[in-house]
């Protein structure tokens, strides 16, 4: 997994961002080129705005300086997408409609050949985000790129507005390598819905419109992936136990830190405490809401779950540490009401422990 | 004899049964700790959830038999015979492993930490998210003994498994399932990955010097700061693996594909990448003295302030290519 290097390398790509967008809002304002971190840092970007209304009655003006002083760069394609970004961002402030200047405006050499990518890839994008705008799922759909990029489900819609679909869309491409990748993280944030179904039509959709930016890849066989339809489920539905889907992930609103390492939280459990018996309760805390046999306790079925992922799935469905206590206690008293000698309340009593201590960080960071 | 005779017995104080035949009994939950049953014939019995802490149960015949959540810690199964035995979430921490036939088992979520596996045939074996921190694998070579004690890992699954920082060197990894495994500075050299699948693995800073990764797929694999230095990985599919910092001096990337691979700053020297397919890579001031590019494609690859003195870039695909602040093989920047 390489999850763990990577939230940092986005925290330091956003900055290194910032600090571009920041040089040229100078460069524009103050017609020279700040390379000073502690004068970039130090200066708001709010003031460096107000500064470049006061100085440019409307867009066209900033858009044309701001070209003017990329293209005297040395790094102009590295520049080019961040003034493309500003001026975006800048059209909102002057009230004027977001309209790429690609159409009547290059402002650099044809030739770089770098630039020509990255507005082929602009158009692209420009475009998946028009189909997602139409789409009557669009919230959904914003809903579940949010999810894809941040790795947290967020349901509040004004968290949401702060987080453009475009941007999003950027930073999934960024993030991820492969349409594969995607479409696998796509299933696991669908399998932790209530609405599957209609979620799974969702990421349906995005796995189409994003398979434009990886255009070497197999799109039917992704999208069949997520088809979190009765095929899917009749592994469960095979047993006599009523497997409910993962419950209530939607209706939450508490952030969660997934991006856990999950080795390690799965080693804390094994230090602690029998995995098995791990297992077996957090099988009946997230899927049985009705234990009724013992044939229930054949392991059969727990085969066909991995002990990370059932620590996943928990610490999506349950919003605080003391709710997930309640549930595993809950869960452990019918357990042993099926069985008092193989599940004696004293070693349940221990297991919950040990998940709790052992999942215990993962709340605390939030 | 039969469960109710052995408890029985057990209970009265008598700790030694070995050789007994116990084939087919239900020992589920039993408090058996510190029981020796050495050379006895457990063959499809049933210990799920059974105590056999400190157990000894050394060359006994446990095939078939069902150990799944058992507590195994400190047992000595050395020479046992565990094939297609079910060990699901069992305790083997600081288990003796040794020389155990496991082919075929079943280990999925076992916690196996600090126990040894010297010689031990995991063939075939499923070790879904095991834990092995501290576990012993790989034995030292002995003189006149090579490969004899070796763990063998054929065709393993060790998907998600935790393997971080155990030394696996010159063990064979062929066509092993390692899809997203902790191998977090995993000590690798010499080790035959061929065909293996390491897709998504975690091998940051893994030493993996002279390791054999001919056909290996290690896509969106983290090989940050890994040595590669002399391995193998001709064929191997490394499409957006994340190879920045890493150590590739004489590497062999013949025939590769490296889509979207990330090697800023990578150390490249005298590596070979002859008809590699580099499309869409980030080399941005990777080190590629004298490395071998010979019909190797790198369209729209980032060469960004690479340095290219004494490569060989005969027939190369350039397509695309941003060039900029590169060195090139006459050591002239591009400006």
């Amino acid at each position: 997994m390489v999850s763990t290097s990577q939230p940092l390398t986005q925290e330091l790509e956003k900055q290194q961002k910032l600090l571009m967008m920041k040089k040229l809002l100078f460069a524009v304002c103050r017609d020279y080129w700040e390379r000073d971190r502690i004068t970039l840092l130090s200066t708001s970007t709010k003031a460096l705005i107000a500064e470049l209304q006061q100085s440019y009655p409307n867009l066209n003006d900033v858009k044309q300086k701001l070209y003017g002083v990329v293209n005297q760069l040395n790094k102009r394609e590295k520049y080019f997408p961040i003034a493309t970004q500003l001026i975006n961002k800048l059209s909102q402030l002057y009230g004027e409609v977001t309209e790429e200047s690609k159409a009547n405006f290059n402002p650099l050499d044809p030739k770089e050949n770098s630039v020509d990518v990255s507005l082929d890839q602009n158009s692209t994008i420009a475009d998946i985000l028009k189909t997602f705008e139409e789409d009557q799922n669009s919230q959904r759909i914003h809903k579940m790129l949010f999810a894809l990029s941040k790795q947290r489900w967020e349901n509040n819609l004004e968290t949401l507005s702060n987080y453009p679909v475009e941007q999003l869309i950027q930073n999934i491409y960024q993030t991820y390598s492969s349409l594969e990748r995607i479409s696998l993280n796509l299933l696991k944030i669908v399998k932790g819905l209530n609405k599957q179904g209609i979620y799974s039509q969702v990421a349906k959709t995005i796995i189409t419109e994003l398979a434009k930016l990886y255009p070497d890849q197999q799109v039917d066989q992704l999208t069949s992936l997520v088809n979190v339809s009765k095929s899917n489920l009749s592994q469960s539905k095979n047993t006599p136990s009523s497997v409910a889907p993962p419950a209530k992930m939607e209706t939450e609103t508490r952030k969660h830190n997934f991006e856990y390492n999950p080795y390690q939280v799965r080693q804390r459990i094994m230090k602690y405490t029998n995995p098995l018996r791990a297992k077996m309760l957090l099988f009946y805390t997230l899927y049985s809401n009705e234990i009724t046999s013992q044939q229930e306790i054949d392991n059969l079925l727990l085969k066909t779950y991995e002990l990370d992922q059932m620590i996943m799935q928990l610490v999506q469905n349950f919003r605080t540490i003391q709710e997930l206590q309640d549930h595993l206690e809950t869960s452990a008293l019918s357990i042993s009401s099926i069985n008092d000698q193989l599940f004696n309340p004293d070693q349940n009593l221990q297991v919950i422990k040990a998940i709790i201590m052992s999942v215990k960080p993962l709340y605390e960071t939030n | 004899m039969d469960a109710d005779e052995l408890l029985n017995h057990y209970q009265n104080g008598r700790k030694s049964f070995t050789g007994e035949n116990l084939s087919g009994t239900n020992l589920s939950g039993a408090d058996l700790i510190s029981i020796n049953l050495s050379s006895a014939n457990l063959e499809k019995s049933t210990l799920t959830f059974a105590f056999l802490n400190e157990a000894n149960l050394n060359g006994s015949n446990c095939v078939k038999a069902t150990l799944s959540g058992s507590y195994l810690n400190q047992s000595n199964l050395r020479s046992a015979n565990l094939h297609d035995c079910d060990l699901h979430g069992a305790i083997l921490q600081g288990a003796n492993l040794a020389d155990t036939n496991l082919t075929l088992a079943n280990l999925l979520d076992s916690n196996l930490m600090e126990a040894n596996l010297e010689g031990a045939d995991l063939s075939g074996a499923d070790l879904t998210g095991v834990c092995l921190l501290g576990a012993v694998v790989t034995s030292f070579e002995r003189r006149g003994e090579q490969n004899h004690r070796r763990t063998k890992l054929k065709r393993t699954v060790l998907k998600r498994a935790d393997l971080e920082g155990l030394k696996l060197d010159h063990l064979d990894f062929t066509q092993a399932i390692l899809w997203e495994a902790n191998l977090v500075r995993a000590s690798l050299a010499k080790a035959n990955l061929q065909r293996a699948n390491l897709q998504d693995a975690n091998l940051f800073a893994a030493d993996l010097t002279r390791a054999n990764l001919t056909d290996a797929n290690l896509r969106g694999a983290n090989l940050t700061k890994a040595n590669l230095e002399r391995a193998n990985l001709t064929g191997a599919d490394l499409t957006g693996a994340y190879l920045n910092e890493t150590k590739m001096f004489e590497g062999i990337f013949n025939n590769a594909i490296l889509v979207q691979a990330k090697l800023q700053r990578a150390r490249m020297i005298r590596a070979s990448f002859k008809r590699a397919n580099l499309t869409n890579a980030n080399l941005m001031e990777a080190n590629l003295r004298q490395a071998d590019l010979t019909r190797a494609n790198l369209t729209s690859a980032n060469l960004y302030h690479a340095d290219l003195t004494g490569t060989d870039l005969n027939s190369t695909n350039w397509t695309n290519v941003n060039l900029e602040g590169v060195i090139l093989p006459d050591s002239i920047t591009h400006s």
